[in-house]
């Protein structure tokens, strides 16, 4: 249904309801992808999903619904039901809804169609075939994957706005399983197919996996660590709503009331970056319509501004940074550490001694983002005279984000984004840590 | 939901493109959310999940095509891609005819949560949260929600299965923050059931809020708890999350069908304690992980996977029963519509053992009692899993003492399950959401107090 035509019909269910104001968000996500197992393709599937979500103003509240069915039946529903909503909250909207910004930052090129099922499959086939050749101690149980995913957005309003994006990625999936004897790992990549060659990722994850063999714990004490960057960027991730000002105002993070205050290190400087060119989706406005834009959130240590949306900048007094995910919650948009000035091997000469950590498991569950503590189960390399001597598994990595922003000693020089998410990082040497191991 | 007619027109579509197997799988869901936090009402929010899910086999090859456009030209393209995708047309197809089945509904609903209005529900929950709130001054915030999820789905394949299911489940989450000031720490409470709002006639609003706000309280006090190997008496309720990740997660076909497990090739051995038997029951009447039929339209069941030690079964799909040359044990699930079924858990327990609760605490000398866990995950071929504690104290000569706080368990899993070596009584089960390749689902874990003799605590001090 085109957008004209849903935009008319929730209209009048909107004033049909008694809504006051009305928003309409129209997301699609189709993906296409395949799947080998040994010498096969094993899966091929497609996916059409998404919906509409429909805000309704009613008495200055809001109340939402949203529906996956894109129908005029569903659009006149969800309206009824968003104003029935928005007639049971307590709590009165603290702006009126978005007429638009100035000017919206657009990509173009951004959307690609989706590769066809044949070469999507033959792509596949041929990374299975490159890995399986890449050892000959790979074994059965080793996946590779092509997928595709097209993303389509539209967001509008009463209030006038009317925009819309759309963007596309293609990406390569590894993961590959390793034994030898009584000793057997896996590893895995996902890497968008623009980035690299088949056997750039391919190499790189077998390496990886084989370089787990005969991996052992170390002994329990503090260690001087440097987490790489995929480990980093999983923690970034796990932390950043301690960074949002809805956290801020309901005293959930403890960076409450500490702009301007020093929060880390002097070498730490933590950007959001909306359009950092290799991250997935450059969208030019954010969950209320507002153009996004870069901000330093950390800037040599200190702590410059939180990420509001329009919510709670005007309960906090300040201006929105364009960080909305809807009207009340708030998200990065491309957040990364700044790089420092350390190549990998200079930064393991830097530390001399301790591990260096390639992954952090268990996040969801083991990372307290109201204390900031963490443990996780961790594994990586052992570095004696700033070399890796050997790998490292069962072991748990124990500290607090805050304190490991205080305590950050070095920086690697080069940022690298996770293929889809909008989180970035580059290596980080933190200085005595507490491992939990034998 | 779709026409008979017409699910049975798309799996012929299927069939004609060469799969000897079709399945089509027709959602719709009404998830509806209430939102607490800062004393108030704060969102409130319905959704409709509603798509179709279509799926041939060929051999051990799948194809799988979702779409959320149910007109029966959207539906007939979802059927055509999944048929082009498979590339070998045939004109002769085996006959077959849809024959309706209709489940025994063994989870009765009292009170559907949508047919409450819902200033009733944002009160119930206006209680909980509120409770929260007046056990201390220490307690500075408090968020919560209600969500009630009403699922119906029909599903159809080539062999002329035609049978539908309506899930109804309702969970009350509190999260309590309490601060001295310098420090924040949380305590949360989350029960849910598949039942309607009667959930919160047996277990009542308040308990949930006080319980979330003395877990706080408790963390607040707690010192940094210390780290190497040590002995660990788990608590019953979600402590259960030992299994369903050191073990659990090794036993779906997912894994186990492609060699990726570390159980493959163990049926009839030995591999955990004598004292351990282990069940995955998806029949337990309202229980949170329950399902009258399995998401492939298999009459549910209760499986025992490990009897005094011995591995007696996996968890099976359809296509993990082909892959693994057995029979499915209804073990199929799926988030929605959009995610292809695979092997998954439901309700799994560590059965009552043979020793008593206060005997396992008065066994360590120096260890820790894990009163509540959080969530953890695992990798089934490594079998390395990790899961947090919730709540914690050390234990000292055969005493429980202060609390600690920031420590995970960690470990093999194949290890772990062979040193659980005490078992006591008090079985209790907690629910929890499972994720994994077919998305996330309802699951209840469980066990009794039970006791591992040894595993790597890792925490601060």
């Amino acid at each position: 249904m085109q957008n004209e035509k849903l935009k008319a019909i929730v209209a009048e269910a909107a004033a049909r309801f008694g809504a006051d104001a009305y928003e309409i968000r129209i997301s699609t996500t189709e993906s296409a992808g395949a799947e080998a197992l040994k010498d096969e393709i094993s899966t091929v599937t497609y996916a059409l999903s998404g919906g509409m979500t429909v805000r309704c103003v009613k008495n200055g509240r809001s109340g939402y619904a949203a529906s996956e069915l894109i129908s005029e039946e569903a659009a006149a529903e969800l309206v009824r039901q968003a104003c029935a909503n928005a007639e049971a909250i307590d709590e009165e909207d603290a702006v009126p809804l978005f007429e638009g910004s100035d000017a919206y930052e657009s990509r173009e090129g951004e959307a690609e169609a989706l590769p066809s099922a044949e070469e999507l499959k033959a792509q596949t086939l041929q990374l299975q075939k490159l890995t399986y050749e890449a050892s000959d101690r790979i074994v059965d149980g080793t996946q590779c994957q092509v997928k595709g995913i097209f993303v389509r957005d539209s967001f509008l309003n009463s209030a006038g706005l009317d925009l819309s994006y759309e963007c596309s990625r293609v990406i390569r999936v590894v993961a590959a399983a390793v034994r030898e004897g009584d000793q057997a790992d896996d590893d895995y990549s996902v890497v968008p197919v623009a980035k690299e060659t088949p056997e750039e990722t391919v190499n790189k994850t077998v390496q990886s996996a084989l370089g787990k063999l005969g991996a052992d714990t170390v002994d329990s004490g503090k260690y001087d660590i440097i987490f790489d960057k995929a480990s980093l960027r999983s923690l970034l991730e796990t932390y950043a709503s301690v960074f949002s000002a809805r956290s801020a105002y309901l005293k959930t993070t403890l960076l409450a009331g500490k702009e301007g205050e020093e929060v880390a290190a002097p070498c730490v400087t933590l950007v959001d970056d909306p359009f950092w060119a290799d991250k997935f989706g450059h969208c030019p406005y954010d969950g209320e319509g507002v153009a996004v834009r870069t901000k330093k959130l950390i800037e040599n240590g200190v702590l410059k501004t939180l990420l509001y949306n329009r919510m709670y900048a005007k309960l906090l007094g300040r201006e929105t940074t364009g960080n909305a995910a809807g009207a009340r919650n708030i998200e990065p948009k491309g957040l990364y550490i700044a790089p420092g000035a350390y190549a990998e091997q200079a930064l393991l000469e830097h530390m001399g001694s301790g591990l260096y950590i390639t992954a952090l498991n268990g996040l969801h569950a083991g990372a307290n983002t109201q204390s900031g503590d963490f443990s996780l189960q961790a594994e990586g390399w052992l570095v004696e005279d700033g070399k890796k001597v050997r790998p490292v598994k069962n072991i748990t990595v124990a500290d607090n984000f805050f304190r490991i922003l205080k305590k950050v000693d070095a920086i690697g020089d080069t940022v690298e984004f996770d293929a889809v998410s909008d989180f970035g990082a580059p290596e980080l040497l933190v200085k005595d840590v507490s491992v939990s191991g034998r | 939901m779709i026409e008979k007619k017409l699910m049975s027109d798309l799996i012929a579509i299927v069939l004609h493109g060469g799969a000897d197997f079709a399945e089509v799988y027709c959602e719709y869901s009404k998830n509806s959310r209430i939102g607490y936090a800062d004393r108030k009402i704060e969102s409130i929010s319905d959704q409709i999940v509603s798509g179709v899910g279509i799926r041939g086999f060929v051999g051990t090859k799948t194809f799988f095509a979702s779409t959320t456009d149910l007109s029966e030209s959207g539906l007939r393209e979802c059927a055509n891609r999944v048929a082009q995708a498979i590339g070998s047309p045939v004109d002769r197809i085996p006959t077959f005819s849809l024959v309706e089945r209709i489940p025994t509904n063994i989870h009765p609903v009292k009170t559907v949560p949508q047919d409450v209005s819902t200033a009733v529900r944002a009160g119930l929950l206006r209680a909980g949260c509120g409770k929260a709130y007046e056990a201390d001054e220490k307690i500075i915030q408090v968020s919560g929600s209600l969500v009630a999820n009403d699922h119906s789905f029909v599903v159809a394949n080539s062999e002329g299965l035609y049978t539908a299911d309506r899930q109804i489940r309702t969970r009350m989450a509190v999260s309590a923050i309490a601060s001295n000031g310098a420090e924040n720490q949380e305590g949360s409470c989350s029960p849910g059931r598949s039942m309607g709002l009667e959930l919160l006639e047996m277990i009542s609003p308040e308990s949930i809020g006080e319980e979330a706000a003395r877990q706080a309280l408790v963390n607040l006090r707690a010192v940094p708890c210390p780290s190497g190997l040590m002995p660990v008496a788990i608590e019953n309720g979600f402590g259960g999350v030992i299994f369903h990740e050191a073990c659990g997660h090794s036993l779906e076909a997912t894994s186990v069908a492609i060699g990726m497990s570390q159980m493959a090739g163990k049926l009839g051995q030995q591999v955990a304690n004598p004292k351990v038997t282990a069940i995955d029951d998806g029949t337990i009447a309202n229980a949170w992980g329950s399902c009258n039929i399995d998401d492939e339209g298999e009459p549910m069941i209760r499986r025992v996977l490990i009897e005094n030690g011995i591995l007696k079964s996996y968890m099976i799909d359809r296509l993990g029963a082909r892959r693994m040359g057995m029979a499915s044990t209804a073990s199929a699930r799926r988030q929605s519509y959009a995610f292809e079924p695979t092997s998954r858990m439901t309700n799994t327990y560590i059965a009552n053992g043979p020793d008593r609760n206060e005997d396992i605490i008065a066994s360590i000398e120096n260890g820790i009692y894990c009163a509540a866990m959080g969530g953890g995950s695992v990798n089934p071929f490594t079998g390395a899993f990790n899961f947090a504690v919730r709540e914690g104290y050390m234990i000292r000569n055969g005493k429980i003492c202060e609390p600690v706080r920031g420590a995970s368990l960690i470990g093999t899993g194949s290890e772990v399950i062979q040193k659980i070596d005490m078992v006591g009584n008090n079985l209790d089960t907690a629910q929890g959401m499972c994720g994994s390749s077919s998305g996330s689902v309802p699951t209840d874990v469980g066990q009794p107090l039970l006791r591992v003799s040894e595993i790597t605590v890792g925490g601060q001090a």
